[in-house]
């Protein structure tokens, strides 16, 4: 098996503060470990949205500075993807100053970050010759609207990527699990853009989605049973869209009860955020939900599965 | 004594991944509803997903057909779903392991 992109965080510190937020936690990549105190700059979700709103958009050209980024969690590639392609379709094009870190750009190169964005076809060209010999990996910004079966579609690439690099879950489960999530997206985002990035290696399978759409509060509080939702605090609506039934819709729904019950099963740990909020499932099963110290835009999941050896 | 009309889900969908490809199938088989007690053999299709029988499941409660159905699965993963679905829902569903045994309740499975 070729193991190229193997990104895996540690679980936050056990005191029920939002995760991502603190430094002093490891991060492995490709058998190395990396001390994060040692990085220049780690992009997270705690920075990527204040990262976005400094680009310059009046400039011509406007520069996208990644030289100090250091390490780039899933989630913020995700974001970052999303704000970039939403101004590449008003017409923007960005200029980039390429990482000094030459994880971050074997990283990127391997997510075809490069091709994607309308960038100079000469850091095109260059910047692809750190990519990797083959992939574990799967990244696709999509655009979701009039697009009811894209859950389906992201799933069975999910599944092949599986089965072809011989990662040892149940493919059956994690399809399954994919599908519902971004069935979710699609289901109950209003914004047309959804990014979806997995990462396998032999020890765990990292899943992470996000939109910029209305967040979950907001849906939820769209079923005339939930409409006081948007009083309250963001992650107390984060808390009921997992309950079963509890949906935007009025038939109810089942997905995110579903991922919850799979992941806990697995032993892995879940991460939701919208709004100021989030929900976590820690793999030893505790479930922690509170405020965080940004606002995100939309939702955002990420899943890490552990895998059977 | 009647006998009971005899579906597989397989015919009706192709995939059974999503909410409304669960719902899209209820449509498919909905004529033979009307007509008395209906079986649905699920097994059959390379993965199915708790939404997409919920898809099935919501359509049959709402139109007040569920207690003439019969789930046919030999799946234990099926049968959780069935009973997942049956405990929030909080309505009994009948499933019979094989096409020869008989009809018993899923066993309702309460989520942790």
């Amino acid at each position: 098996m070729n193991v190229i992109s193997i990104i895996s965080t540690r679980s936050p510190s056990s005191s029920g503060t939002a995760p991502y937020l603190n430094g002093g936690k490891k991060t492995y990549q490709s058998g190395r470990s990396f001390c994060y105190d040692s990085w220049t700059m780690q992009l997270s979700y705690e920075n990527v949205g204040e990262f976005c709103s400094r680009v310059d958009l009046r400039q011509q050209g406007p520069l996208i500075d990644l030289s100090d980024v250091s390490f780039i969690q899933p989630f913020a590639l995700v974001y970052l993807g999303m704000f970039l392609r939403l101004h590449n379709s008003k017409g923007i094009n960005f200029n980039p100053v390429v990482p000094r870190t030459q994880f971050v750009r074997e990283y990127l190169a391997t997510q075809n970050f490069w091709e994607r964005f309308n960038f100079d076809p000469e850091i095109i060209e260059s910047e692809k010759l750190h990519r990797f010999t083959a992939s574990t990996s799967l990244n696709d910004i999509v655009d979701i609207e009039n697009r009811p079966y894209i859950g389906e579609d992201i799933a069975a690439a999910v599944r092949e990527l599986l089965i072809n690099n011989e990662i040892k879950v149940d493919v059956d489960e994690i399809e399954e699990l994919v599908s519902e999530l971004i069935d979710n997206f699609e289901r109950h985002s209003t914004h047309t853009l959804a990014a979806f990035t997995m990462q396998g290696n032999p020890r765990r399978v990292v899943i992470a989605l996000g939109d910029c759409g209305i967040g979950i509060r907001a849906s939820l509080a769209r079923n005339p049973h939930h409409e006081y939702l948007a009083r309250r605090p963001h992650h107390e609506a984060i808390e009921m869209a997992f309950e079963p039934l509890v949906s935007a819709k009025p038939e109810g729904g089942t997905g995110l009860t579903d991922a919850k019950s799979t992941i806990r099963r697995y032993r892995g740990t879940l991460t939701l955020m919208s709004g100021n909020g989030y929900f976590r499932l820690t793999s030893d099963g505790r479930e922690l939900a509170n405020r965080t110290s940004f606002d995100l835009e939309g939702v955002q999941i990420e899943l890490s599965i552990p895998i059977a050896r | 004594m009647a006998t009971a009309t005899l579906l597989y889900l397989r015919d009706y969908t192709e995939r059974g991944l999503l909410r409304r490809r669960g719902e899209q199938a209820y449509q498919r088989m909905s004529l033979n509803f009307n007509a008395g007690d209906v079986e649905i053999n699920l097994d059959g299709l390379n993965s199915m997903s708790m939404s997409f029988i919920d898809g099935i499941v919501s359509k049959l409660v709402l139109n007040e057909q569920l207690d003439r159905v019969t789930f046919v699965t030999d799946s234990d993963r099926t049968l959780e779903k069935l009973g997942t679905i049956s405990g929030f829902r909080d309505t009994p569903i009948f499933y019979r392991p094989s096409e020869q045994t008989p009809r018993v309740l899923v066993p309702k499975v309460e989520l942790p």
